[in-house]
């Protein structure tokens, strides 16, 4: 009897592993084919971190739809840059890029690169027209304590990495828990949805009727506009005509979650003919309403 | 700064207390070349501004399109979730003041709030329900025995719980000695000595929260949450910096904001984003029935559609999901290798 309850209890911890085996290998999001050597999916948490080799901005992305550019750099479609070590597999971390450059003698004229491999754990094998190879740079990636700190800015791609704890450094696929690269696949984006109040197409933009509030933050337009929001994280403006604002504390108008609304702080903006080219500084992302 | 307000034009102005103003700010408003390119997300805010049009060139004055109503809103782009998230803030109009002719019932007229403190665990609490009275100890207290804050010495320095204290010859509440008692505009309690003097005996200080909707209700009129709030540094004394008079022998009444409820609407509009392997399904889940199917879509690469849901009403209790149908890879579908310029596999 005893001895049937020990195999019962034997039985329900290998279901439990056989279990927990199950959700864990289904880290991978739904993908789909994508017949590129440099499509990109990691199978298992972590990001990849691109770079914006203009504004120096770095974004956290699930999505490795990556292409080499014509200076070898592996690339998204903004041509953000994917990070990773920069020569060989070790040393300093920045641009990934694939091309003929050799750690072992930078100064020898290789003949012409014929292909790459990137290996499930980042590293980038690269082969020459006489068949020698070497590991040129291996991709790196990012995780964080806090993920759901990070604001997606696009499919699959997300800013507020600071805020969102990342880890103190660049870690290689596979290790610390990280998932490995898997080519040829794209990591599909779940489905966003949202829902509007207001039926038919398009945005409301007839002119509703004016309800008092008796709260003097609560502003409303009479006739065409939107007021520009900004929000102070990640700096990117919404525009609405639902104005419930509030005050805050420095003196700012903001909405219900601290969005600040935008306008000049220039009492005296001009009147008219140049509004255009002034404004384009006036609603910069810096400008607040005091 | 006394007040601050919005004219039709956008300006900011600021009021200071001499009666004068200034434009501090403007409001300036956005108009788009391609509306249709905004997404609504949650709270009436849109996204995609910078999509749906020359984001400079479009910017408006107020007046040369319309105005600017201050203290009003447009009820139709009020979404139900941004009407849900304004009812945890405070609102704190100016009620109308009624007459009691009890010296110790105290109204507020400006934005400040009185300090009381609850004895027994000494925690503080904001108030503008000012129906004081004295109790059996000498303190100031509110209907539940918290003590109002303020300076409690002839000299006017030491803050804290105010009181008459009960072995003074003038203490109101001292058998058979009651003197009268007596609130000013700037909250000092002034009593009158058996000679026919009068003499102060301290003073009620306010409080003003440059967040005041962040205080939390405590129930009874009383708040909580006040560090969370940005309280000013110091208690002040009434009639400065904006925190108001005390008038006294009244009573402020609730100030009533009105209630604010959304048109009756019919028909949602489910606006999607994103990328399905092959479609999605929508389903509906109207009350407490079964999850129904309203339609399929596709969405390529970063994909948009739009669903529009004519039987649902905006009263209804209403639940929608997006369920995916997607392609899982196999393994070495694709050979691996890649060649960045001759399209050679290297296996």
């Amino acid at each position: 009897m005893k001895k049937r309850r020990i195999l019962r209890m034997i039985f329900l911890a290998l279901l439990v592993l056989a279990a927990a085996r199950l959700v864990h290998s289904k880290c991978l999001a739904a993908t789909r084919l994508a017949n590129s050597g440099t499509a990109l999916a990691i199978d298992g948490p972590g990001w990849f971190v691109v770079r914006d080799p203009v504004y120096y901005e770095l974004f956290a992305s699930r999505r490795g739809d990556f292409f080499l550019n014509e200076s070898g750099f592996l690339v998204d479609d903004r041509g953000h840059r994917v990070q990773g070590f920069l020569n060989g597999t070790s040393g300093e971390v920045g641009d990934v890029r694939i091309d003929s450059w050799s750690p072992i003698d930078p100064n020898h004229e290789w003949e012409a690169l014929v292909g790459f491999v990137i290996q499930p754990n980042g590293i980038v094998t690269v082969r020459f027209g006489d068949g020698r190879e070497f590991e040129r740079t291996q991709i790196l990636l990012q995780n964080f304590n806090m993920p759901e700190e990070l604001v997606r800015i696009g499919p699959g791609k997300f800013t507020g990495l600071e805020r969102a704890q990342p880890y103190p450094n660049l870690i290689p696929p596979g290790s610390h828990g990280l998932g490995l690269l898997r080519t040829n696949v794209i990591e599909i984006e779940e489905v966003r949805w949202s829902v509007a109040l207001t039926p038919g197409r398009g945005i409301t933009t007839a002119q509703g009727a004016m309800t008092s509030t008796g709260q003097p933050t609560d502003i409303a337009i009479k006739g065409d506009g939107f007021f520009i929001l900004r929000d102070t994280n990640t700096s990117v403006l919404f525009a609405t005509r639902a104005g419930f604002f509030l005050r805050d504390g420095d003196g700012h108008l903001i909405n219900y979650v601290g969005m600040r609304v935008q306008g000049w702080t220039d009492p005296t903006p001009p009147l008219s003919g140049t509004c255009a080219s002034t404004a384009r500084a006036d609603l910069h992302p810096q400008t607040r309403m005091r | 700064m006394v007040a601050f307000g919005i004219d039709w034009t956008g300006n900011a102005l600021v009021h200071l207390a001499d009666g004068s103003s200034f434009v501090r700010s403007r409001i300036v408003l956005h108009s788009f070349h391609r509306p249709d390119l905004l997404l609504q997300t949650r709270l009436g805010l849109f996204t995609g501004v910078e999509d749906a049009g020359p984001f400079p060139s479009q910017t408006l004055l107020p007046e040369r399109k319309g105005r600017i109503h201050q203290g009003a809103v447009e009820l139709i782009n009020v979404t139900r979730d941004l009407l849900v998230l304004r009812r945890q803030f405070q609102f704190f109009p100016q009620g109308a003041l009624r007459r009691t002719g009890k010296p110790t019932d105290l109204a507020i007229a400006g934005t400040g709030f009185y300090i009381v403190r609850e004895p027994k665990v000494n925690s503080f609490f904001a108030t503008r329900h000012g129906r004081f009275h004295f109790d059996g100890n000498g303190y100031l207290v509110t209907s539940n025995g918290r003590r109002v804050q303020g300076y409690n010495d002839d000299a006017l320095r030491e803050v804290g719980d105010i009181r008459l204290e009960d072995d003074r010859s003038d203490s109101p509440t001292r058998r058979g000695t009651a003197r009268l008692v007596q609130f000013d505009a700037e909250g000092r309690l002034s009593v009158n000595q058996p000679d026919g003097t009068v003499a102060t005996r301290g003073q009620i200080l306010l409080r003003t929260f440059a967040e005041s909707y962040a205080l939390r209700p405590a129930g009874g009129g009383y708040f909580t949450n006040l560090l969370a709030a940005r309280p000013s540094a110091i208690l002040m004394s009434p009639g400065t910096r904006g925190a108001g008079r005390i008038v006294a022998g009244a009573v402020e009444m609730p100030g009533r904001l009105p209630r604010l409820a959304l048109p009756p609407r019919k028909g949602t509009r489910l606006q999607l984003s994103g990328e399905c392997g092959t479609r999605c399904t929508i389903e509906v889940l109207r009350g407490f029935k079964k999850w129904k199917s309203l339609g399929t879509v596709t969405l390529g690469y970063n994909g948009e559609a739009e669903l529009v849901d004519r039987w649902a009403k905006d009263d209804k209790s209403l639940s929608y999901r997006v369920t995916t149908e997607t392609v899982t890879v196999d393994e070495g579908a694709v050979p691996f290798g890649y060649s960045p310029h001759y399209g050679e596999s290297l296996d």
